[in-house]
C-alpha cells in the first residue's frame, strides 16, 4: 500500500512541470492604527502551496503566480484576516501597496480572557468529560468559535469526540500523555500571550506536523522571532476557578545581531473560585531565545515553566445538592477559621526545547526539537486507617441512608425520626471536620496517626525526539514528513502531604489478612512520615516511535492530500514494592507490551467557485491503548489487560462551504467510529455476585462507539458594523456493542471476576451534550469598540452510567435473594438519565484607546446572564451492583444513598481584562 | 535597551506583586476546649449488677433517671472489639458491657481510659446466663440477642464522656492466670505476667473463622480469643514469654481474654520450657565424594528415620523427617501438618573434597508455603548446638516442587529434579548438606525428597 502511494506521487510529480516567468504581485502589510510594518504575516495565494512572509518591512513578494485572478490572503495571529481579489498579469510583478490589517480585539481578548474548561477539569477524578475547547481558541472557523466561547462552558465536545483523540504540539512536540493520551493544559496555563501563535485542524483535516487523529490538532510555535515586537500586560478579574490574573509579556523582535527573545509571566489565583473552598495558585513564566546564524539556520531554545495548585471542587448527589446548593464542595472544612481543601492538584512540569530551523532551500525546510520535560503532578485527598471515613457525605451521614433502611432480613424499616436528624446535622455543618481528625490523631499520638493527606503522584519525565520535513516538490504537491521518538518514564506513587498533628503513620492496610496488609513485603509494617513514599510504587515505561507522511496536492479546482502513519509503542510497568496480595507479580518488571499502529487518511476539496467549495475528509487508523488501560491494576501488580488491543477507528466528513464577503458559512456532516478500546474504573462496589463488597477494578474491554452528526455555523455581515452568527450541531454519539466486563479486587472477596458482556448498545455517550444551538449578534463600531450577545441552548447530555449493572450480574440471584425481580422497576433503574437542557445567555464586549502610541484595552464579558443552572455530567455510582440494592434504595421515594453524582456549570460569571501594549 | 530593561521589570512587577496571596498554610488545631458535662451518678455498678441479677437470661428496661460512671477499658481499634464496648466501674470493683452499633468508638472519645457518664433512663439491661456473661446494657432487644446494639445515633445521647482519661497504668489490674477465672473480673482491663503461647506458630485468629489460642503459664492455660476480622487476626504470634493485656470475657463457662490490638502482647522474655532438639542417628557418619541415596533399603518410619548414617533433627518441635513409600518408591518426607511449630533437619555427610555437586528431586503436596531450605555447612558439629553452625544457603541454586500446577489439594503428579549444585572450590574438607524443613512460618506443604545424588 505504502509503496503504491509513493509510486504514484512519483508519476504525479513526473508529469506536473511547469516553465515560470517572473509574474506575481508584491506588497506591504500595516497595522491598522499605529502604522508601522507587520512582520512574519503569512501571505498566501488561494487554492495554490503558494506562501510567504512578510519580512521586517513588512514586505512581502510573489514571483510565480499563474495568471488571472487569484485571492490573495494575508493572516497573521491577533489580526482579522484579509482576502483580497487581485489580477495576476503575466510577466509584471504588480505591487499592490499598502495592506492595512486590522487587529482583531475581539478574537484576541476572547482568547486571552478564555478560561479554558480543561484548565480546571472538574471530571479528572471520575469522569472523561474534558472538553476540547483548550483546542479551539485559536480557531476562526464561526462554529469552532462558537464551541470554545459559547458551549464550551457548558463541556460541549466537537463532534463528542474526546481530546485523547487530538494531538496538541508545541513546536512539534506531542504534548498528549501516554498514560490517558490527554494534553494537560495546565503545563502552559496562563501563558495565552506566549502560546498565541497556534495552527490548528479539525477532525482529520491535515496538519502539517503531524498525521493526527479525529479530534483535530493544535500546534503551538514559540519560535522567538515570530512574536509580534513589543511588550503587553494585563489585568484580569473574574469570579470562574479564579479571581486574578496578571499577565506580562515582552518579545524583542528579530533584532540586527540575529537574536529574538520572548519573555512572558503570568500569576493566577483566588482564595475562593465559583465553587466553595476552592482556591487557585498558578504562577507561570515562559522565555523563547532564538539566534538566526544565517538565512539557513537557526537555534532556538524554549522554556516553560507552569505551577499550578487548586483545590477541587466535589461531584454532588442531587441529595446534597437539595440540601446545601449546588456550589457545595464537600472537600473542604474550616480550621482555624480557613477554609481547607482536602484535595488539591498540585502540578508543576517545566519543559525544555531546543529546535533547530534549517531553511534547506526555498522550497524545503527541516525543523527538529529536542524536548525534556520533568515534573511531578500531585492529586492530594485524604486517608484513612482504622477510623470512620472523614467525608462529610459519606452515606451513612446523610438522610437517604435512613429513609431507605431495611433490616437484616430485607424488611423496609424507615428511620425518618433519624432521618430529621441526620438532615439537621448535615445542613448545619455540611463541611469537612478538621479539628476532629487533629484530635483523632493526637489522643493516637504513640500509634501513629489515623487520617493522613497524601497525594496520589504522577512524576513524568519525557525526552522527544521530533523532526518536521516541509517540502514543496512542485508547485501543485507539497511533502510533509515527520519522525518523532518519545521516550516517558512516569514514577508512581502515594506520598504522604500531612500527618495532620500525629508524629508517623504505619504503611499497613487493615483490608486483607496477615501479609496481605502490607504494600511492600520487603518493608513490612514501614513507618512513614511526610514526604516519605508508600501505599504503591512503580514505575511505567513508554517508548513510541511515530513517522509519517503526507502529500498535499493543489489545483485550480481540486485539492487533495494522501497522508499514512505507523506507529510503534512499548509500555512496561516496574514495581518498587512487593504488594501482599501479589507477591509473586508485584515487584520488578512487567513483560513489555508493543503496539503497532498505522494509518491512512486522505481528503479533496472541490472548489465549485471561489466562494462555493466541498470538503471531504476520511480516516482509517489504528490507535494504541493508553498505559492506565493497559495494566489494570498497575498499582499492585504487573498484570497486562486481558485482551487489549488496538483501538481500530474511522472517520469521515463532508462540508460545503461558502466564503463570500458577507456570508460565511459552514454545513458539515460527519461519521466515526472508534472499535475495541477499553475502559479501567476502580471504585467500591457491594454486592457485586453476592460478596460483601470491595475496592474493585472494573475492566471494560472492546467497547465500540459511533458518533455522527451535522454541524453548520453560518456568519453574515448585516453591516459594516453588525454581524449576525448561527450556529448549530445535531449529534448522537452512541455505543454500538456489548463490551466486556472484567472485576478485580485485592481483597480476594470477589470470587467471579467475569462478567461476560455489559448490555449497553444503544446507550449514549457521556460528557458532552449531543445537541447545541447558539444565536449571535456583534455590533462593533468604527471607534475601536465593540459589544456582542449569544444566545445558546444545548440538549441531550447523558449521565455516564455504570458498566458493571448492565451485566447479567445486576439480576443474579446471588445479589437478589428473597426479592422478585420486577423487570419494569429494573429497567426503570437502568434508563440512562438525560440532563435537562441548558439555556445560556452571554454578553461580550470590549474598547480600545491609543495613547501616545501604546495601545490601551478592555475586554468584559458575562456569562449565564440569566444565572441558569445545569448539570454538566455525572456518574452513576456502581456502589450497588444489584437489583436488590436499587430497590432497596428506591423504597424511601426518594434518591437512595448511592444516587449518581454530578457535575455543575457556573452560574452567572463575568471576566474583565484591562491589558496595555506598549 | 533601557526601555526594554524597564519593560522586563515591568512585567516582573506586575506579576510579582500579588504573589503569595493564596492561604497554603494553616494553624494546627489545638484541641478545642473540653467542656465537662455538668452530671453526677446517682448509682454505683454494682447497684445495676444486683438488679440485673434477678433478670436471668432476659432483659429489662431502666426506668428511672438514673446515671452511672465508667471508664473505657476496650477499644475497638484492633478490630477484635466490634460494635460492643467494655468499661469498668470507676472504683475499679465491676466491669460491664455496651452494645452499640457503631464502628470507630475509639475515635468518638471513648478510648480506653476515658471516663464517660452513663444516663441508664430506657436502656435496657442484662446479666446473660449462657453465651457472653456478665452485665450488658443496651437497647431493646431483638429476638436473638439479650439486649440490642444502640443504633449510632443514639447512643451519644446515653454515653456522655467526661473531659477526664485515666492513664491506663492505673486502671490495669495486675493478676496471675490462674486469677484470671473470675466473675468480678469480667470487662475489666487486666494484666498477666509470665505467660507464652502454647504453640509458638501461627496467627491469632485462622482466616475463615475465630480462633482461640491458648496462653499458658506453668500448667495453667486461658484462652485468648481473636476475631477473623481483627486487623491483626493474620499476624503471627510471638514466641517469647511476658506480660499481656486485655479485657476478660466469659463465655458460656469459659473464661477468655480478648486482645484490643497486638500491642497488648508484650513477649519480650525468652520462651519457657522450649524442649531441646534430640537428634536420631548419626551414630556411623561416613564422609564420601561419590554415593546415591534413594532410600530403597530402608524399612517405612512414622516417628522419625534412624540411621547411622545420615543425622535427622528435630530443630523446632518434635518431629522428624520419616522414610515413606508409594508405588513402590521409597523417599524422605516431612510435613508440618497438625504438628504445631515445626523445624527439621536432615543432614548428609559429604567430602567436600571429593565432591563436585549435589542434586536431588523434590515433590510437594497440600502446598500452603514453601519450608523447604537446602544449606550447605563445614563448621558443624555432630550432636552440638545446631545454632552455632554456620549454615550457608544454597535454596535459590536449585528447582524446588513448588506447588505448580497447583497441589494446594493434593500432591504433585511426579518428581521434580533440582539440578546440580557445583560445590565451589573453596569449600573443602569434611562438611554437610541439610535440607531443612522449615513450617516455623505457617506453612504445612508435604515435601518428599528422593534420589540424593553426590557426586
Amino acid at each position: 500500500m505504502k509503496k503504491i502511494i509513493f509510486s504514484a506521487i512519483l508519476i504525479l510529480q513526473a508529469l506536473v512541470t511547469f516553465a515560470q516567468k517572473p509574474t506575481g504581485i508584491s506588497g506591504k502589510v500595516i497595522d491598522s492604527k499605529n502604522q508601522k510594518p507587520l512582520q512574519n504575516v503569512i501571505a498566501s495565494i488561494q487554492n495554490t502551496n503558494l506562501t510567504e512572509v512578510t519580512d521586517a518591512d513588512g514586505k512581502f513578494v510573489f514571483k510565480s503566480i499563474a495568471v488571472g485572478n487569484q485571492l490573495l490572503q494575508l493572516k497573521t495571529s491577533g489580526y482579522k484576516d484579509q482576502l483580497l481579489p487581485i489580477e495576476i498579469v503575466e510577466n509584471q510583478i504588480l505591487d499592490i501597496g499598502l495592506i492595512v490589517l486590522e487587529e482583531d480585539i475581539q478574537s484576541n481578548e476572547q482568547q486571552a480572557s478564555l478560561i479554558t474548561i480543561t484548565e480546571n477539569d472538574l471530571g479528572d477524578d471520575n469522569s472523561g468529560s474534558e472538553s476540547t475547547s483548550g483546542l479551539l481558541q485559536a480557531s476562526r472557523d464561526v462554529f469552532l468559535q462558537a464551541s470554545a466561547y459559547n458551549f464550551g462552558q457548558a463541556r460541549f465536545n466537537v463532534r463528542g469526540i474526546d481530546n485523547e483523540y487530538s494531538n496538541v504540539m508545541i513546536n512539534g512536540v506531542l504534548m498528549n500523555r501516554v498514560a490517558d493520551g490527554r494534553p494537560q493544559y495546565g503545563d502552559w496555563g496562563g501563558l495565552n500571550d506566549a502560546t498565541r501563535n497556534q495552527e490548528f485542524t479539525s477532525g482529520s483535516a491535515p496538519s502539517d506536523y503531524t498525521f493526527g487523529g479525529i479530534a483535530g490538532t493544535q500546534e503551538i510555535n514559540t519560535r522567538a522571532s515570530i512574536y509580534r515586537p513589543g511588550t503587553r500586560i494585563s489585568f484580569l478579574n473574574t469570579n470562574t476557578n479564579y479571581s486574578y490574573r496578571t499577565m506580562g509579556t515582552h518579545a524583542s523582535g528579530m533584532r540586527k545581531d540575529g537574536w529574538a527573545y520572548t519573555i512572558s509571566a503570568g500569576r493566577r489565583w483566588t482564595n475562593q473560585g465559583y465553587f466553595e473552598g476552592t482556591n487557585y495558585s498558578a504562577n507561570s513564566l515562559f522565555a523563547s531565545v532564538e539566534k538566526r546564524f544565517n538565512e539557513k539556520h537557526s537555534l532556538n531554545f524554549t522554556s516553560i515553566y507552569a505551577q499550578n495548585k487548586r483545590g477541587k471542587n466535589s461531584p454532588n448527589t442531587d441529595e446534597t445538592t437539595n440540601l446545601v446548593g449546588e456550589k457545595y464542595n464537600s472537600y473542604w472544612g474550616y480550621q482555624g477559621g480557613e477554609k481547607r481543601n482536602s484535595r488539591f492538584k498540585d502540578s508543576e512540569e517545566p519543559l525544555m526545547m531546543l529546535s533547530h530551523y534549517w531553511k534547506m532551500n526555498s522550497n524545503t525546510n527541516l525543523n527538529t526539537t529536542l524536548s525534556y520535560q520533568t515534573g511531578k503532578i500531585g492529586n492530594s485527598r485524604l486517608d484513612y486507617t482504622k477510623s470512620d471515613n472523614p467525608d462529610p457525605t459519606y452515606y451513612k451521614k446523610l438522610p437517604s441512608y435512613y429513609i431507605s433502611l431495611h433490616s437484616s432480613a430485607d424488611v423496609y424499616t424507615p428511620n425518618l425520626a433519624a432521618a430529621e436528624e441526620t438532615k439537621t446535622k448535615f445542613v448545619a455543618d455540611p463541611q469537612l471536620n478538621w479539628n476532629d481528625i487533629y484530635r483523632i490523631n493526637n489522643e493516637n499520638l504513640p500509634n501513629g496517626s489515623r487520617i493522613i493527606q497524601y497525594e496520589d503522584r504522577n512524576d513524568e519525565n519525557i525526552a522527544t525526539f521530533n523532526t518536521n520535513l516541509t517540502s514543496k516538490l512542485s508547485d501543485n504537491v507539497l511533502l510533509n514528513a515527520g519522525g518523532n521518538y518519545e521516550y516517558s518514564k512516569t514514577k508512581n506513587f502515594k506520598n504522604l502531604l500531612d500527618l495532620l498533628g500525629g508524629n508517623y503513620f504505619v504503611d499497613k492496610s487493615t483490608f486483607g489478612f496477615g501479609n496481605q496488609q502490607q504494600s511492600d513485603l520487603n518493608n513490612v509494617n514501614r513507618v512513614v512520615g511526610v514526604n516519605d513514599q508508600y501505599g504503591y510504587n512503580y514505575d511505567i515505561t513508554s517508548k513510541r516511535l511515530n513517522a509519517f507522511t503526507q502529500f498535499k496536492f493543489t489545483y485550480s479546482k481540486f485539492d487533495f492530500y494522501l497522508a499514512q502513519n505507523f506507529s510503534q509503542s512499548a509500555y512496561q510497568r516496574e514495581g518498587f514494592y512487593k504488594n501482599g496480595f501479589y507477591p509473586e507479580n508485584s515487584f520488578g518488571k512487567s513483560n513489555e507490551v508493543v503496539f503497532e499502529n498505522f494509518g491512512f487518511k486522505g481528503g479533496i476539496t472541490y472548489k465549485l467557485t471561489g466562494k462555493h467549495l466541498f470538503d471531504v475528509n476520511a480516516i482509517y487508523m489504528t490507535k494504541a491503548p493508553n498505559t492506565k488501560d493497559a495494566f489494570p491494576n498497575a498499582r499492585v501488580n504487573n498484570d497486562i489487560t486481558t485482551g487489549i488491543t488496538n483501538e481500530k477507528i474511522k472517520s469521515v466528513d463532508v462540508s460545503y462551504i461558502i466564503r463570500a464577503p458577507k456570508l460565511k458559512a459552514r454545513f458539515t456532516g460527519y461519521f466515526s467510529e472508534t472499535k475495541n478500546s477499553t475502559d479501567i474504573n476502580f471504585y467500591y462496589a457491594d454486592a457485586v455476585s453476592g460478596s460483601t463488597g470491595g475496592f474493585v477494578s472494573e475492566v471494560v474491554t472492546g467497547i465500540n462507539k459511533r458518533n455522527r452528526g451535522l454541524e453548520a455555523g453560518i456568519e453574515y455581515q448585516l453591516t459594516s458594523t453588525i454581524k449576525v452568527t448561527g450556529v448549530a450541531a445535531y449529534g448522537e454519539y452512541t455505543i454500538t456493542n456489548n463490551p466486556n466486563v472484567s472485576v478485580k479486587d485485592d481483597a480476594g472477596l470477589i470470587t467471579k471476576n467475569d462478567y461476560g458482556e455489559a448490555k449497553l448498545t444503544g446507550y449514549r455517550q457521556s460528557g458532552t451534550p449531543q445537541q447545541a444551538y447558539s444565536f449571535g449578534i456583534e455590533y462593533r463600531d468604527p471607534k475601536f469598540w465593540w459589544i456582542g450577545a449569544n444566545a445558546n441552548y444545548l440538549l441531550d447530555n447523558y449521565l455516564d452510567v455504570s458498566t458493571l449493572k448492565r451485566t447479567s450480574s445486576y439480576y443474579d440471584a446471588a445479589g437478589n435473594t428473597g426479592i422478585v425481580i420486577d423487570q419494569n422497576l429494573a429497567d426503570s433503574y437502568l434508563q440512562q438519565e438525560k440532563f435537562d437542557p441548558i439555556k445560556l445567555l452571554n454578553l461580550v464586549g470590549g474598547k480600545s484607546w491609543r495613547i501616545k502610541g501604546h495601545t490601551l484595552g478592555l475586554f468584559a464579558n458575562v456569562n449565564n446572564v440569566l444565572d441558569f443552572k445545569y448539570k454538566t455530567g455525572g456518574f452513576e455510582q456502581s456502589r450497588n451492583g444489584a437489583y436488590k440494592e436499587d430497590y432497596q434504595d428506591h423504597q424511601g421515594g426518594g434518591i437512595g444513598p448511592f444516587g449518581p453524582k454530578y457535575f455543575y456549570g457556573y452560574g452567572r460569571t463575568y471576566t474583565v481584562n484591562i491589558y496595555l501594549t506598549f | 535597551m533601557k526601555n526594554k530593561i524597564k519593560n522586563i521589570f515591568a512585567i516582573l512587577f506586575t506579576s510579582a506583586v500579588f504573589f503569595g496571596c493564596v492561604n497554603d498554610s494553616f494553624e494546627t488545631p489545638t484541641n478545642a476546649e473540653c467542656v465537662a458535662p455538668n452530671l453526677v451518678k446517682t448509682k454505683e455498678v454494682t447497684d445495676i449488677y444486683n438488679l440485673a441479677n434477678i433478670t436471668g437470661n432476659t432483659s429489662v428496661k431502666y426506668t428511672a433517671d438514673d446515671i452511672i460512671e465508667a471508664i473505657v477499658t476496650s477499644s475497638d481499634e484492633g478490630g477484635n472489639f466490634f460494635k460492643t464496648m467494655s468499661f469498668m466501674s470507676v472504683d475499679g470493683t465491676r466491669g460491664f458491657s455496651m452494645s452499640i452499633d457503631d464502628y470507630s468508638l475509639y475515635t468518638k472519645k471513648l478510648q480506653p481510659g476515658k471516663k464517660v457518664f452513663i444516663k441508664l433512663k430506657d436502656l435496657y439491661y442484662s446479666l446473660p446466663t449462657g453465651f457472653a456473661r456478665g452485665l450488658v446494657l443496651g437497647a431493646k432487644p431483638t429476638s436473638v440477642q439479650n439486649v440490642d446494639r444502640i443504633p449510632a445515633l443514639d447512643y451519644g445521647k446515653s454515653i456522655i464522656p467526661t473531659c477526664t482519661v485515666v492513664d491506663e497504668e492505673t486502671i490495669v489490674k495486675k493478676i496471675t492466670l490462674t486469677q484470671a477465672s473470675n466473675d468480678a473480673l469480667l470487662n475489666s482491663l487486666v494484666e498477666i505476667d509470665n505467660v507464652q503461647f502454647q504453640s509458638d506458630c501461627g496467627t491469632y485468629s485462622k482466616k475463615d473463622f475465630d480462633t482461640s489460642l491458648k496462653l499458658v503459664s506453668g500448667s495453667n492455660t486461658l484462652d485468648l480469643r481473636t476475631s477473623r476480622f481483627a486487623n491483626f487476626a493474620g499476624e503471627f504470634t510471638p514466641s517469647g514469654n511476658g506480660k499481656i493485656r486485655g479485657i476478660l470475657t466469659k463465655y458460656g463457662n469459659g473464661y477468655q481474654l480478648v486482645l484490643r490490638n497486638s500491642r497488648d502482647v508484650k513477649f519480650i522474655n525468652p520462651r519457657v520450657g522450649v524442649i531441646p532438639p534430640v537428634a536420631l542417628g548419626g551414630s556411623s557418619l561416613q564422609y564420601l565424594g561419590l554415593f546415591t541415596e534413594n532410600f530403597e533399603t530402608f524399612a517405612v518410619t512414622s516417628t522419625g528415620f534412624t540411621t547411622p548414617k545420615y543425622i535427622n533433627l528435630n530443630v523446632v518441635g518434635n518431629r522428624y523427617w520419616d522414610v515413606k513409600s508409594f508405588s513402590n518408591n521409597e523417599y524422605l518426607q516431612m510435613s508440618a501438618f497438625n504438628a504445631g511449630c515445626t523445624k527439621a533437619h536432615f543432614i548428609i555427610p559429604v567430602d567436600m573434597t571429593a565432591a563436585n555437586g549435589i542434586s536431588f528431586k523434590s515433590k510437594d503436596g497440600y502446598f500452603d508455603g514453601q519450608p523447604l531450605k537446602i544449606y550447605y555447612s563445614t563448621d558443624l558439629i555432630p550432636n552440638g548446638n545446631i545454632n552455632q553452625a554456620t549454615l550457608v544457603n544454597i535454596t535459590d541454586k536449585f528447582t524446588l516442587a513448588n506447588g505448580l500446577p497447583t497441589t494446594a489439594t493434593s500432591y504433585a503428579t511426579s518428581f521434580t529434579n533440582s539440578g546440580t549444585y557445583a560445590i565451589p572450590a573453596s569449600v573443602t574438607g569434611n562438611g554437610y548438606f541439610i535440607f531443612e524443613y522449615d513450617g516455623t512460618n505457617g506453612a504445612t506443604t508435604t515435601i518428599q525428597i528422593d534420589d540424593i545424588v553426590i557426586n
